[in-house]
């Protein structure tokens, strides 16, 4: 019995874990090979504690648990930076070093011998010693952890860790701060991890590095993968599936020689062939312990209501302006000295040919790349190297010709999660459930009125992924207007689309310079210019050539001569 | 000082083996922009390919080798055509490539301790025993492990920069639908980038057995070697590999002057950490975009 109890608390112990590092695997799409890291800062930490400081269980795993939680912060900011071959990599050194120090700092860890003898953990006085006394707290522990990650992926926080793992760029376009998401992904599952390691240390009153190493965070991974990606529960189940994997084995009366490696060799080609047939581990990501969320009545709701404008009036927009904007690729100068002004309640058109600079000068516009000379103002506020979602909630959005949805989330989604200012995206704001709870009713009854007024209400629980393309280029449309920016750049709107469809996007377009939002449009067709654009600026070899209203520009025969390229 | 120029040596003829390995790696990912972790599963095949070889065929060293060259290859042309290639298919994201590499050295590293048992095995060829010059001394394996990585890696620079089927390898690392669109077919590019880069390796892995001895898990630490050459030199070109690796032999080799030996895989590993950390580019690499 005890033998089985013992089991259970390890199931218990390595799913806590194993859902630590879905946090930053399943929810954000980063994968770390660094996890048994942060399980052995938790472990180590009471275990030096108690033993060389006799602090007593509680206070040490306290202190491991902070430890870790600002070692895993910091573990991010690198990773910010890098893409995902690097973060492999990054963690694999990171848990190469932790691995180093435990073995090697034998003053302090008493090296490969490990440490003997930590004391037994006491609650509510009396002192747990059988692995009978421990699971039920170890139960409780594998509970509260999975209520927290429940919540971490049901909250505003959970979603906006979605939008890294689907699209960086994109995320960053509906203003979401990505580093400090990240750095909060990354401290709560180092802060998770080493409670399970603050409670293996004192259940198992022996740890050694081995407990620690790269085989352990490759078991992890292989945890999260095999049980579900980004889904609250599957990595518990994944953690006791290969946790009971040789138990199982013995039943085979093979011998303990061979069970072993078999057992990493069953899960090894698991792990391979999850990714042929079920990338998404055995329990999908939409699966909830609630079953499915509750959708059509809420669909109802957003039907009845007006379609009115998607967008509501907000505050006036403001002009913006470049100042002798420069940006060179190389020897090139892409843009050259440009001087514009996009006046509020107007639509303006970016027009030229190929190579012009156009979709250069759009970039420089959105922050997406920085200029190398002259000044971006908004208003009197200067914006030149405001970071992308720094802009976005200044009022300055944009959209992408090739649309970049988050092509997992459903409509909706896409729609919510550009809602400005949402309540329960960063984690010191999740502790207040209700209200959390309340701003997200909210924001899904607006997303759904946008949806709405847009024509796309029938779709909103439809992943982006899913739908026509046109349907995407609405919903990217969409998705622009919830961020509440009154100066919406859009990047070749219309194109990819038939007539009708583009007809309908421009006149969305056209209603927003009329409600006062201030429009740069990027566009080739010239014929979508003269329908949707108050004015125009024609752009050449990194230059403004010509301004004026598109009739005027498209009169001009030496434009049309650049433009067709007869010189 | 006598013990500062045995650093250096040895060093030396370690980071060319260090090249070796980030260079094949890095043709491989370089290519096909697969996370090839199982490639240190091709080279612990090696090894063992040349462990039952001379056990069964003939005590003698070249045969152990071919069988070594032959073992790696067969092991990374399985991984892909078996693997790999299906993945790509079912347009599998590059989490998921990597995850099933990891998988493959995983449950290959099992298959090998369950067929060979865990205990370490010694390559049953006669010693080739120790070069001295004056103050130095280096193990003969290791010597001839370096100067055979040596030839083999100027070997593929002119493969890849002379001959046509070089070229298309090249093109189809810089742009594989363009590659395609030209008519270089580039499923059998990736077959070949497979043998070729997962064959290199076979020498070393063999000779690494004769030097010491082969174990199920031999191939993790090579492959982290080729990482850490790979990364510290920058992905943009093989040359980069190849300073890469021979700055970590010696960086390992001098930190004995100042740290205990065994400090000396974790100073690596730092020192491989700041570097990514400082200049994710890697030492000669661009900014990163």
């Amino acid at each position: 019995m005890d033998y089985w109890l013992h089991i259970g608390n390890l199931i218990c112990i390595f799913g806590v874990l194993a859902i630590s590092l879905n946090f930053v695997m399943g929810f954000a799409g980063l994968l770390s090979l660094g996890q048994a890291a942060f399980f052995g800062f938790g472990a180590y930490g009471v275990a030096i504690l108690m033993t060389k400081e006799g602090w007593s269980f509680w206070p040490a795993s306290l202190v491991a648990m902070c430890i870790a939680l600002a070692l895993g912060a910091l573990l991010a900011v690198p990773a910010l930076r890098v893409r995902d071959e690097y973060l492999i990599v990054l963690t694999l050194a990171f848990q190469f070093v932790v691995s180093g120090l435990l073995n090697n700092l034998n003053g302090l860890t008493n090296g490969t011998t490990g440490i003997y003898g930590i004391p037994h953990p006491t609650i509510l006085g009396h002192r747990l010693l059988q692995p009978g006394d421990y699971f039920p707290y170890s139960v409780v522990l594998l509970v509260l952890v999975l209520l927290l990650a429940t919540w971490l992926s049901r909250s505003p926080f959970g979603l906006a860790l979605r939008t890294i793992r689907e699209d960086e760029t994109a995320a960053r376009a509906v203003g979401k701060n990505i580093l400090v998401l990240k750095l909060e992904a990354f401290a709560a599952a180092a802060a998770v991890a080493a409670i399970a390691g603050a409670w293996y240390a004192g259940y198992s009153s022996f740890i050694s590095p081995d407990s620690f190493n790269l085989d352990q965070s490759i078991a992890i991974v292989a945890m999260v993968a095999l049980g579900g990606l980004g889904n609250p529960v599957g990595p518990a189940v994944g953690a006791g599936a290969i946790i009971l994997l040789p138990e199982f084995l013995r039943r085979l009366s093979i011998s303990e020689q061979t069970a072993a490696p078999l057992r990493e060799a069953v899960y090894g080609m698991a792990l391979a062939a999850a990714m042929a047939f079920r990338p998404t581990g055995a329990i999908g990501e939409g699966f909830s312990l609630r079953g499915r969320r509750r959708a059509a009545s809420a669909q109802a709701d957003a039907r009845t209501s007006a379609p009115a404008s998607p967008a509501a009036a907000g505050p006036p927009a403001l002009l913006l302006t470049g100042q002798g904007v420069s940006k060179h690729f190389g020897g090139v100068r892409a843009v050259d000295r440009v001087e514009i002004e996009v006046h509020p309640g107007r639509v303006l058109g970016l027009v030229g040919p190929n190579g012009a600079g156009k979709t250069t000068l759009f970039n420089l516009l959105a922050g997406a790349l920085r200029v190398d000379e002259g000044l971006i103002r908004l208003g009197e506020r200067e914006i030149t190297r405001t970071p992308v979602h720094r802009r976005v909630s200044l009022g300055v959005a944009r959209t992408f010709q090739d649309v970049r949805l988050f092509s997992n989330l459903t409509a909706l989604q896409n729609v919510a999660v550009a809602l400005p200012r949402p309540f329960g995206e960063h984690m010191h704001q999740l502790a207040l459930i209700p209200a959390v709870l309340r701003d997200q009713r909210a924001r899904e009854t607006e997303a759904r009125r946008i949806l709405g007024a847009i024509g796309l209400g029938h779709a909103a629980d439809v992943a982006a992924h899913e739908l026509s393309y046109a349907e995407q280029k609405l919903l990217s449309l969409a998705r622009l207007l919830a961020t509440r920016a009154r100066v919406l750049l859009l990047d070749e709107p219309g194109s990819g689309l038939d007539e009708h469809s583009a007809r309908l996007l421009y006149d969305e377009v056209r209603r927003q310079g009329e409600a006062g939002c201030t429009v740069c449009v990027v566009e080739h067709n010239m014929d979508a210019i003269l329908s949707v654009a108050d004015e125009a600026v024609f752009m050449d070899q990194g230059r403004i050539v010509a301004r004026g209203t598109p009739r005027e520009l498209i009169g001009r025969p030496e434009l049309a001569e650049i433009y067709f390229g007869t010189r | 000082m006598d013990l500062f120029w045995q650093l250096t040596v040895t060093g030396l003829l370690t980071g060319v083996v260090y090249a070796l390995l980030g260079v094949s790696w890095g043709l491989i990912y370089g290519t096909t922009r697969t996370f090839h972790f199982a490639h240190g599963l091709a080279y612990a095949c090696a090894a063992y390919a040349a462990v039952a070889a001379t056990q069964h065929l003939a005590g003698n060293l070249v045969v152990g080798i071919v069988a070594g060259v032959l073992g790696a290859m067969v092991v990374g042309l399985a991984c892909e055509l078996l693997v790999y290639a299906p993945l790509r298919r079912r347009a599998t994201l590059q989490l998921g490539i990597f995850l099933a590499s990891l998988g493959i050295l995983i449950a290959g590293q099992s298959f090998l301790q369950i067929g060979f048992g865990p205990d370490a095995q010694t390559l049953k060829v006669p010693s080739l025993g120790i070069q001295i010059w004056g103050p130095v001394a280096a193990s003969r394996p290791l010597l001839l492990s370096s100067g055979i990585a040596a030839l083999l890696v100027l070997a593929l620079a002119l493969f890849l920069q002379r001959t046509r089927l070089g070229r298309e390898i090249r093109a189809t690392a810089r742009n594989y639908d363009l590659a395609e669109l030209v008519g270089i077919r580039s499923p059998q590019v990736y077959a070949l980038t497979f043998a070729i880069g997962s064959a290199m390796i076979g020498p070393a892995a063999v000779l690494f057995a004769l030097d010491n001895v082969a174990t199920p898990q031999m191939g993790v630490s090579a492959v982290l070697y080729a990482f850490i050459a790979v990364f510290l030199g920058g992905l943009e070109s093989l040359w980069g590999a190849v300073i890469g690796g021979i700055a970590l032999g010696l960086i390992a080799q001098w930190s004995s002057l100042w740290l205990p030996a065994y400090w000396q895989t974790t100073a690596a590993f730092a020192l491989f950490f700041l570097v990514l950390v400082l200049r994710p580019a890697g030492i000669l690499g661009r900014v990163a975009r």
